[in-house]
């Protein structure tokens, strides 16, 4: 796996909501065909995420909508759409812009070897 | 944990009103009433049984069971960050190994305060959980190769298509 830095991953904050409304993006056109099946099979919830992203991305909803913990993703977002989907996004609130990297499945984990293979 | 241990004694059980099983027949509204404000207890011959509000026993158990997690929890980053031992792949918490030695330290404290201000009641253990869960889906991010790949993928920013029905159209 290439280990590249994210890009410019600004650490969020909480911010109070202005009203004023935040540029959503897509990192790319392969995010937005993801996302826009997302619109496809959780139209509702897609919609609600939309919305939320336009207006407070950065305020946390406990199990919902929260900055990832640890140092690799920080200032990165998870937004669970439904029990398996998840939107992960970065916002800048000096730009009050949204770039979402990932709309879709669970991005479960693929099983570890046991440590006595790693190990060995 | 000593801190959190000893806030979680303070709704006892055995230290309360004590009630006979006639008390209860004869006087059950005032009994309930007792029952209402903290748990009393209602003896019958050599038994002694609890009465107390089905929420209040609810929150007993969701503790007694979030205090055992948090043991676990404790345990197993002891276990990663002072001996240096794996944790087994089918341990419930493989999942810490995502993390670093710093930033097990921050999930301690963090699933630590929350579980003592739980226990405080100063927000739900639904609350204590979420904590948790947000460190455990971070953890599969991390992990996880296709998350690495779109967030070093080009950019090649696009507007993210807005949903032809809005949650604000649909009345949300």
């Amino acid at each position: 796996m290439s280990e590249e830095s994210l890009a410019v991953p600004p650490k969020a904050v909480r911010s109070v909501t202005t009203g004023e409304q935040w540029t959503v993006v897509a990192r790319n056109e392969r995010v937005n065909r993801d996302w826009q099946d997302l619109i496809t099979t959780a139209g509702e919830n897609a919609a609600k995420c939309y919305d939320y992203l336009c207006s407070t991305p950065t305020v946390p909803r406990p199990r919902r909508i929260y900055p990832l913990k640890g140092k690799r993703y920080a200032g990165a977002w998870e937004y669970e759409i439904t029990s398996g989907d998840r939107v992960f996004y970065v916002p800048d609130p000096k730009l009050k812009k949204v770039t979402v990297y990932y709309a879709g499945r669970h991005p479960k984990t693929a099983p570890l070897p046991p440590d006595s293979v790693a190990d060995s | 944990m000593a801190q959190g241990a000893k806030r979680m004694s303070a709704p006892t059980v055995f230290g309360d009103e004590i009630f006979t099983a006639t008390d209860l027949n004869r006087r059950a509204g005032h009994v309930l009433d007792e029952a209402t404000n903290r748990p009393v207890t209602i003896t019958r011959n050599d038994e002694a049984f609890a009465l107390l509000k089905r929420s209040e026993a609810s929150r007993m158990v969701e503790a007694a069971s979030n205090a055992k997690l948090m043991v676990a929890l404790v345990t197993a980053i002891s276990t990663l960050s002072l001996a240096n031992a794996p944790v087994s792949i089918g341990h419930t918490l493989e999942w810490l190994k995502a993390f670093d030695i710093d930033e097990l330290k921050t999930l301690q404290t963090e699933v630590h305060t929350a579980f003592c201000r739980a226990a405080d009641g100063e927000i739900s253990w639904d609350d204590f959980e979420a904590v948790l869960h947000e460190w455990h889906e971070s953890a599969i991010a991390i992990r996880s190769d296709a998350l690495a790949a779109a967030f070093s993928a080009r950019s090649e920013e696009v507007p993210l298509t807005r949903p032809a029905v809005t949650a604000s159209d649909s009345g949300h």
